[in-house]
């Protein structure tokens, strides 16, 4: 069977031939047994008939004989059957079914004929066709004759027929292989040819060549299909060529470029592995280690610094997430996993504080910080983060808050200490006014009504007494107004500066009718605050300014202010005494001052007022000063506190 | 051996005339074979059309002189019809009494006077029918002869056609073809 070729393997014509010799030796054979088996059939059906038309002939010829007891005639009559070699025997049987007359065939066995004739009709099998005729005469029954035959022509017949059906089979079959050797070339030549080219280009990878065209049946398309197929592969080996070459020199030019970045890369590796050792040296100064979990391996990396802060040996930290939260104190590890796999979710950074226990027992705050990392999709690769030692800060952080309570204690008892203090002085000072006036009364009374019992001496005395009980109701009234302005609540308006400071130096000016003042008022930059008590201010400072510049002739008083970026600076110059900056600090202290009321009337809290003024609208306030040449007084407004103290 | 045994037992069957041969040829005497050829003579031979007044009309045999038969003729004959036509036996013991009819049976016995017989019926369509040698040389048109116990046809077409009758070619096939002697 291996040495065999199978139908599958042999080439088109001889499948072509095979099937055609199939379909046509079928139909043939088909159509042969039909015709032998009719012309079997018909054959055998006309030779009863036959028999039956002799039987009839010979019974006929035969009645006189059987009828006038003429054996002898009757025989003869028979005889003459003899010509008809396919019968075998004949029987004349009587009236009464007896054999009267017989003719029996040359060797054949005379046993098989019938004492009693059988039912009239034929019998027919195979080769074999037995008659029984009725023998009539007068219109009655006189006998029966039988004749049997073995139908030698019948199987002459056969075989002739079927010689002639294999004869035909035979020139059929020869014809197919005939026609489809000539035909079948129509077909299998072409493929034949196309099978040629495939080989031939198989073997040499010639793709210049073509098969000739043949027709548009299938084959025909199927070479043509051939050709553009072997056009498109020449037309394409062009392209690929010079693709080839397009792409060596691009591949050189790669190479190179690989060669530098290679270069590069190394480079880079090695400041890579330097800035790692940097980092595991960082980390260790920082005591920060960094730590990197994958989600989807559930793996976790820790640096050495993490080890070295949770005082694990390396070896000890299994790697996985769980471990990572085992790590932690018993009740914060619920918290550590729950921010840990919210990071990957939210993709929130995270940001959590969280203590441990080391193997020797010591409680430790960690910091742990992290992100997560995603691809180019958006999907998270890893969470990577920091972990750092904060039990120091955390301790640090308690304490500030520890002082910070304290603190805040301690404010609100001095609060309390300063509302009763502010109480105690409002109404000491109230107090103190009653006996004030009634020094003051009685004085000018006493000087009034009994001016002429006392001498100049004692009317002296009693105008020092005037005086300085003045001089307390003026400094009972300022401290009033001093402790007022701790309880008062500001009014927050845009002020007009310079009209502010128009209007009071025109209003003190008036009071020193007989001084020669001249007054530079600049435009000022709008200010914020509460009118009433910026109008203090500038009494204050430049009543100040007035006073300390008595003896100058003409006294020069300047007002300016210019904007900074962060605040709005106002100041009032004067050309009066002014005084030594050492002494500077003590400008704004409450009854500091820095010349006698002998030289200039006051009562040291004008300055303080002021001071307190400013600073509670978020301002500064300081001077600059010569002795003799004059003083400069600034104080500022911060914008920011210009534009929201008004909420404090 | 079979067959020769098959064979002889037919022709003894066959064989009317030797009643000592076997059981079967006692029961068939030769005047019961012959009642049987008269009636089978009926069927091969053809009357011309005046022999008979109507188509139905019954064939006539007749028996001159002494009759053989017995009622052995009207046994054969009973319900017995050709072409539609019954038989009617005659028997004239005396040749004066001669009467025209189908078929004649001339006994040997009537051998003297055969031929005055046949010349008194000469212008009759009538078959004769004898049973002595040299009976159809004399002019009779059929004789029935027993040779060698099997029965022997002879048949005289030229005493035939002078009768004005069709013997059919069957008959004439089985029976011996005398011409009358001169």
């Amino acid at each position: 069977m291996g040495a065999k070729l199978r139908l599958q393997d042999r080439p088109i014509r001889v499948k072509l031939r095979a099937i055609v010799l199939l379909i046509s030796g079928l139909a043939m054979t088909g159509a042969c047994t039909v015709f032998v088996a009719y012309q079997w059939f018909s054959a055998r059906n006309g030779m009863a008939h036959r028999m039956e038309v002799m039987a009839n002939i010979v019974g006929d010829q035969a009645t006189a004989a059987l009828e006038f007891d003429q054996a002898a005639q009757a025989a003869k009559i028979l005889g003459s059957l003899k010509v008809e070699q396919q019968i075998m025997f004949a029987v004349l049987y009587d009236r009464q079914g007896r054999i009267f007359s017989s003719y029996v065939r040359d060797g054949v066995d005379a046993s098989e004929i019938r004492a009693r004739p059988g039912a009239d009709g034929r019998t027919v099998s195979g080769y074999d066709i037995q008659v029984f005729h009725p023998l009539q005469s007068g219109g009655e029954r006189i006998g029966t004759i039988a004749l049997r035959t073995d139908l030698p022509e019948l199987r002459q017949r056969l075989l002739f027929s079927l010689i002639v059906a294999l004869a035909v089979l035979l020139g059929a079959a020869g014809a197919v292989v005939y026609l489809s050797q000539r035909l079948g070339g129509v077909i299998t030549e072409p493929v034949l040819r196309l099978a040629q080219a495939v080989e031939k280009l198989s073997t040499e990878r010639d793709y210049s060549i073509r098969v000739e065209e043949s027709g548009g049946d299938e084959v025909g398309l199927l070479i043509q299909g051939f050709n553009d197929m072997l056009a498109q592969i020449q037309a394409r080996d062009v392209e690929l060529a010079k693709g080839r070459d397009e792409l060596e020199k691009r591949v050189q030019d790669r190479t190179r470029a690989l060669e530098v970045e290679i270069s590069e890369r190394k480079a880079t590796e090695g400041l890579l592995q330097e800035k790692d050792a940097r980092l595991t040296e960082a980390q260790e100064i920082a005591r920060m280690g960094s730590w990197e979990w994958t989600p989807a391996s559930q793996r976790v990396a820790w640096s050495d610094e993490v080890f070295r802060l949770s005082g694990l040996m390396p070896g000890k930290f299994g790697g996985r997430l769980d471990d990572f939260v085992n790590n932690a104190h018993p009740e914060d590890r619920g918290v550590l996993r729950a921010a840990l796999e919210a990071a990957p979710r939210t993709r929130q950074p995270l940001s959590i504080d969280y203590r441990i226990i080391r193997p020797d027992g010591a409680v430790r705050s960690l910091h742990a910080h992290g992100k997560a990392i995603l691809d180019d999709a958006g999907a998270v690769l890893r969470v990577v983060g920091t972990l750092q030692d904060v039990t120091e800060r955390k301790e640090a952080d308690r304490a500030i808050q520890d002082l910070n309570r304290e603190l805040e204690a301690r404010m609100k008892d001095l609060a309390t200490v300063n509302k009763e203090l502010e109480g105690f002085s409002y109404s000491v000072s109230h107090d103190l006014r009653a006996p004030l006036r009634a020094i003051d009364g009685f004085s000018r009374m006493l000087l009034e009504d009994c001016s002429e019992r006392l001498d100049d001496e004692g009317r002296r005395y009693l105008q020092i007494i005037i005086s300085n009980t003045h001089k307390m109701g003026q400094l009972i009234d300022d401290l009033l107004a001093f402790s007022r302005m701790g309880r008062k609540s500001l009014e927050a308006t845009s002020l007009d500066m310079s009209k502010l400071a128009r209007s009071v130096f025109a209003e003190l000016r008036d009071q020193h009718p007989d001084r020669a003042i001249e007054a530079r008022i600049d435009d000022l930059p709008e200010g914020r605050g509460d009118p009433a008590m910026f109008r203090q201010v500038f009494v204050n400072l430049i009543s100040n300014a007035i006073k300390y510049s008595r003896g100058r002739n003409p006294a020069i008083i300047e007002i300016g202010g210019r904007t900074d970026p962060r605040e709005t600076v106002y100041w009032i110059r004067d050309n009066g005494v002014g005084f030594e900056m050492d002494y500077a600090h003590k400008l704004f202290g409450v009854f500091q001052r820095l010349h006698t009321s002998q030289e200039f009337e006051g009562t040291g809290v004008g300055l303080a007022l002021v001071q307190r003024i400013i600073q509670r609208h978020g301002g500064r306030v300081w001077a600059e000063a010569k002795p003799g040449v004059g003083a400069t007084f600034y104080f500022t407004q911060a914008k920011e506190a210009a534009e929201s103290f008004g909420a404090a | 051996m079979t067959l020769l045994r098959v064979l002889s037992l037919a022709l003894a069957l066959a064989a009317a005339a030797s009643p000592a041969r076997s059981q079967e040829a006692q029961a068939l005497p030769e005047y019961v074979v012959k009642a049987g050829f008269l009636f089978n003579f009926a069927k091969y031979v053809e009357w011309p059309a005046d022999a008979f007044e109507k188509a139905d009309s019954p064939i006539t045999i007749g028996i001159v002189g002494a009759d053989p038969f017995g009622d052995g003729l009207e046994k054969t004959l009973k319900n017995k019809t050709v072409r539609n036509r019954t038989f009617v036996v005659l028997r004239f013991p005396e040749r004066a009494d001669l009467q025209r009819c189908h078929i004649l049976f001339i006994p040997r016995t009537e051998r003297e006077n055969l031929p005055a017989i046949l010349k008194q019926i000469e212008a009759w369509p009538t078959l004769t029918v004898g049973e002595d040698e040299g009976f159809s040389r004399a002019g009779g048109t059929t004789n029935i002869l027993i040779e060698k116990e099997k029965p022997r046809l002879e048949v005289n077409p030229d005493a035939a056609e002078k009768a004005r009758l069709t013997i059919d070619p069957k008959l004439l096939k089985v029976a011996a073809i005398v011409r009358s002697g001169k």
